[in-house]
């Protein structure tokens, strides 16, 4: 990466990756929004070294952020983002994976993600995320058996 | 139960499916005053300040998160032109809605620009039954705006509701300078916005002119009529569009596709705006030809912003199942990288790679037979290779086993005698001169090779479909090679008498031959008698070429713009897409990466859907998909396992068609509401005029399943709204 035009580039090429990714995960558009600007104007700041897996560094500084604005900020946000939110929350309701991922806690439901959406392996995962890969193993393991066990019952 | 794969396969289904962020969304706008970046580092070094500073006046503030919030709501105020940028804002009507910023044209059948007033446009919408605009909140009433309408097939980029492809499309920006599209409208409604006739064309004066030369996709040059002009303007006067900008895909590439010199325009430019560095003058619009119609090939864009698809060298795809698609992908930031879609393209998991050399070079494919060379990292003078070889896998890239431990420079599938040839080249690098013959092997199954031949220096095959070998040493004597032989014990090289060394091959029409260097074309040549003699044919291309391909029997170039070989030069077409990267033709298939990374790939050419529309444009199909218990079969093609669940549900039916609907095409699963694309094909079974059954594919890792579903009738876009829940089911299975 040469510039902050480069970055943006690289940026706005992961973004239909990430940012459906970063809703399937936090259930909440507006929060979901906020954790991208986050991310890009973190990258701006301190770019990744390299361009490898920038959907999954995206990912995983959005949702970084993510965390630390939902304890900051969620009394300030209005009915009209709650409501989006409630949109959004319905549609992954009438979607499949929406449910299947439900049934997980957050922080599985974005080891899962990244690993079958974002199309990471394992060890790349637990590389991006600062775990162990043994940890990514056994979290996206038990998540998986959650889902099947809730969709046998569905 | 669902097992593993079958999870991973729906979440990457129903997560595409999610709505997008507006793209003008995607990074936090400027807020006004503030244009000082904070210290980027190293990484982006001094220079990028300035260019920063440009791009994103905002980055200051972005360390205190509730600014965010704030800087979302404003407008940008960057320059006197910054009221300008404010969007005009959602306006819904019944066959009228402003969707987000930008659309994608994916057909394009007619387009027309004008020139006039928010005044004029406002005036304009309201005669025609279209609420105002919210521009005239943002923009001085006299602000002259280019409108540019188009129709065909066109889809919103992005917004909460998809509501599938619009025929027409009203696109508005402001005149005279390069901002983007600040306002777009589409509807169903009819093939033609009729309000844009009756909008006013304040074009100013034209300038009638010739067409001199077009320099590329955006610029012309043109020789003004009037003598008077040439005063004021220069004559021949240099033009270039900049209004295109967000009628994606390709933008330019419509602008001025279609303008051949010698051809009479009328020009409508600025006065001002005079770009000092090339002297050009920014178009206001030139009047467009017939020509400007977009022509078959048509091409669906089927990945978007993939970050696993960076950068695209090398491609292959199944002989049994054109879902299955092979690509060694990475650039200068890391290492190769392979990966697979079993979507026909849409979807791009990596595979593992147990190579410890250079990483995946150039790939084949045959079936579920998968073949990567590996050049290595340590290659001796006699070829042989502690890290590099070749690898094969038989079940379509899960595992892998090393079949040479020589190294490999590349390997190709060429068809042979009904099947799939495999050759590979084994590099030969002698110490201290220039490159040494290289070894040329061939396989039948894969796994079992034996050396057929040699050539001078490192080989260029036959790209694609044309089972030749040549090479890239100057060296005099023959220069090409043909495959010769029965089966694997006779197959040898044999040298073609008189012929001429080359680069890549395409086969064009009839004997006819032609010869590129794929990923660095300049000059393509042609030959007609079968490779002896070759021609430079290249009169007409203009600017960069990113490569060739053959469809309904023509060919093709594509690079800024897209070109036909008309028999004796190149003319320019309107294909719909965006500027090209690199081109793989695979077969009958043909693929498309653009310069921002985007994959596209051509319809099937057979067009049996059009006589067979299910639906009319601007609706959707109603099904109620079954999704248990899944037909098909491990390994059979999405054709074979829908028509196989087809014979056997309807055992009595024997007159009936396949139809593939594509994957890119939306549909409405009965009570789901919004509308689908399926991740895999949907194969429609009817009889030419009747809808009998459909079957929606679900590709998975190594299998694939038909679903049966049934056709309820057509729903409009309108359906779709909460407000208008009820559909229009047809009890008799026929379409609407």
């Amino acid at each position: 990466m040469d510039d902050a035009r480069d970055w943006e580039v690289l940026y706005r090429n992961a973004v239909p990756r990430v940012y459906p990714a970063l809703l399937a995960t936090l259930r909440d558009p507006e929060l979901a929004e906020d954790a991208l600007h986050e991310a890009f104007a973190e990258g701006l700041k301190r770019p990744p070294a390299t361009s490898e897996n920038l959907a999954g560094w995206l990912f995983r500084v959005a949702l970084r952020r993510a965390r630390r604005r939902r304890w900051g900020f969620i009394s300030l946000r209005g009915q009209e983002k709650r409501a989006a939110a409630d949109e959004i929350g319905a549609l992954l309701d009438r979607m499949e994976a929406g449910r299947l991922l439900a049934l997980l806690t957050e922080r599985q439901r974005a080891l899962v993600v990244a690993h079958y959406y974002l199309g990471l392996t394992q060890a790349e995962t637990a590389n991006l995320f600062g775990v162990r890969p043994g940890t990514v193993s056994a979290t996206i393991a038990k998540a998986l058996s959650r889902m099947r066990k809730g969709a046998a019952h569905a | 139960m669902p097992d593993d794969d079958t999870i991973g396969r729906i979440i990457r289904r129903d997560l595409d499916r999610l709505p997008m962020l507006p793209a003008d969304r995607w990074v936090p706008r400027a807020q006004p005053g503030r244009g000082r970046l904070p210290a980027l580092g190293a990484r982006f070094g001094r220079g990028a300040l300035a260019v920063g500073a440009a791009a994103f006046l905002i980055v200051g503030a972005l360390a205190v998160g509730s600014t965010l919030r704030a800087l979302r709501a404003s407008p940008v105020a960057s320059d006197s032109q910054a009221a300008r940028m404010q969007p005009l804002g959602i306006c819904a009507a019944s066959q009228d809605r402003v969707l987000g910023l930008s659309g994608i044209v994916t057909r394009l059948d007619r387009i027309a620009v004008k020139r006039m007033t928010v005044q004029d446009l406002d005036a304009g919408r309201t005669a025609g039954g279209i609420p105002p605009s919210q521009s005239s909140n943002a923009l001085a009433s006299s602000t002259v705006l280019c409108v540019v309408a188009v129709s065909g097939e066109i889809r919103q980029s992005f917004g909460l509701l998809d509501t599938g492809p619009s025929r027409w499309a009203v696109f508005v920006s402001v005149a005279g300078g390069d901002e983007p599209t600040i306002s777009s409208s589409m509807g169903n409604d009819a093939d033609w916005p009729s309000y844009f006739d009756a909008l006013p064309d304040r074009q100013g004066s034209p300038y009638p002119g010739t067409v001199l030369e077009v320099l590329g996709s955006d610029e012309l040059k043109v020789r003004l009529e009037s003598a008077a002009l040439s005063a004021e303007f220069g004559n021949p006067v240099l033009v270039k569009a900049n209004k295109y900008t967000l009628i994606q895909p390709g933008s330019s590439t419509v602008a001025a596709t279609g303008v051949q010199p010698g051809d009479r325009v009328s020009i409508f430019f600025e006065r001002e705006g005079r770009n000092p560095s090339d002297g050009a003058y920014p178009l206001s619009n030139f009047r467009l030809t017939d020509a400007a119609t977009i022509q078959p090939p048509a091409f669906d864009l089927i990945a978007r912003g993939n970050a696993n698809l960076q950068r695209i060298s090398d491609l292959a795809l199944s002989d049994t199942s054109a879902q299955h698609v092979w690509a060694i992908v990475g650039d200068a930031a890391g290492p190769p990288r392979l990966v697979h879609s079993d979507d026909g393209g849409r979807t791009w998991p990596k595979l593992p790679w147990p190579g410890r050399g250079m990483g995946p070079g150039h790939v084949a494919a045959a079936g579920s037979t998968v073949l990567v060379a590996d050049l290595g990292s340590d290659t001796a003078s006699n070829g042989t290779s502690a890290t590099g070889g070749l690898y094969l896998s038989k079940d379509s890239g899960s595992t892998w086993k090393q079949v040479s431990s020589e190294a490999v420079r590349r390997v190709i599938a060429v068809p042979f005698q009904g099947g799939t040839l495999f050759l590979a080249e084994h590099f030969w690098i002698s110490r201290g001169a220039a490159t040494g013959p290289s070894r040329i092997f061939a396989s039948i199954d894969g796994e079992t090779w034996r050396q057929v031949g040699e050539v001078p220096g490192p080989a260029a095959f036959g790209a694609w479909d044309v089972p030749l070998v040549s090479f890239e040493k100057n060296v005099p004597g023959d220069g090409l090679f043909r495959i010769e032989g029965s089966d694997l014990a006779s197959l040898r090289l044999v040298v073609v008498p008189g012929s001429t060394r080359s680069q890549g091959f395409l086969r064009g029409n009839g004997n006819d031959l032609w010869s590129f260097n794929p990923g660095n074309i300049l000059d393509p040549r042609l030959s007609v008698d079968g490779g002896r003699t070759w021609r430079v044919a290249s009169t007409g291309l203009i600017g960069r070429i990113a490569g060739l391909f053959r469809a309904n029997g023509a060919i093709y170039a594509l690079g800024d713009a897209a070109y036909q070989w008309d028999g004796s030069q190149w003319r320019a077409v309107s294909i719909l897409i965006g500027k090209a990267g690199s081109v793989f033709q695979l077969g009958d298939h043909v693929f498309v990466q653009d310069l921002p990374g985007d994959l596209w790939r051509m319809r099937p050419s057979s067009g049996s859907l059009s006589e067979f529309p299910i639906c009319p444009l601007g609706q959707s199909p109603l099904l109620d998909v079954i999704q248990t218990p899944a037909l098909g079969d491990q390994a059979g093609t999405g054709a074979a396992s829908a028509e196989a669940a087809f014979k056997k549900a309807y055992p009595g039916v024997t007159d009936y068609k396949m139809y593939e609907f594509g994957t890119t095409r939306p549909y409405v699963e009965k009570s789901a509401g919004p509308e689908q694309t399926s991740s895999g094909p949907v194969w429609i079974v009817g009889n030419g005029r009747t809808f009998i059954s459909l079957y929606i594919g679900s590709p998975g890792q190594s299998s694939w399943f038909a679903h049966p579903a049934t056709f309820l009738g057509c729903r409009t876009s309108q359906d779709l709204r909460p407000s208008s829940p009820t559909s229009s089911p047809h009890p008799d299975g026929t379409r609407g």
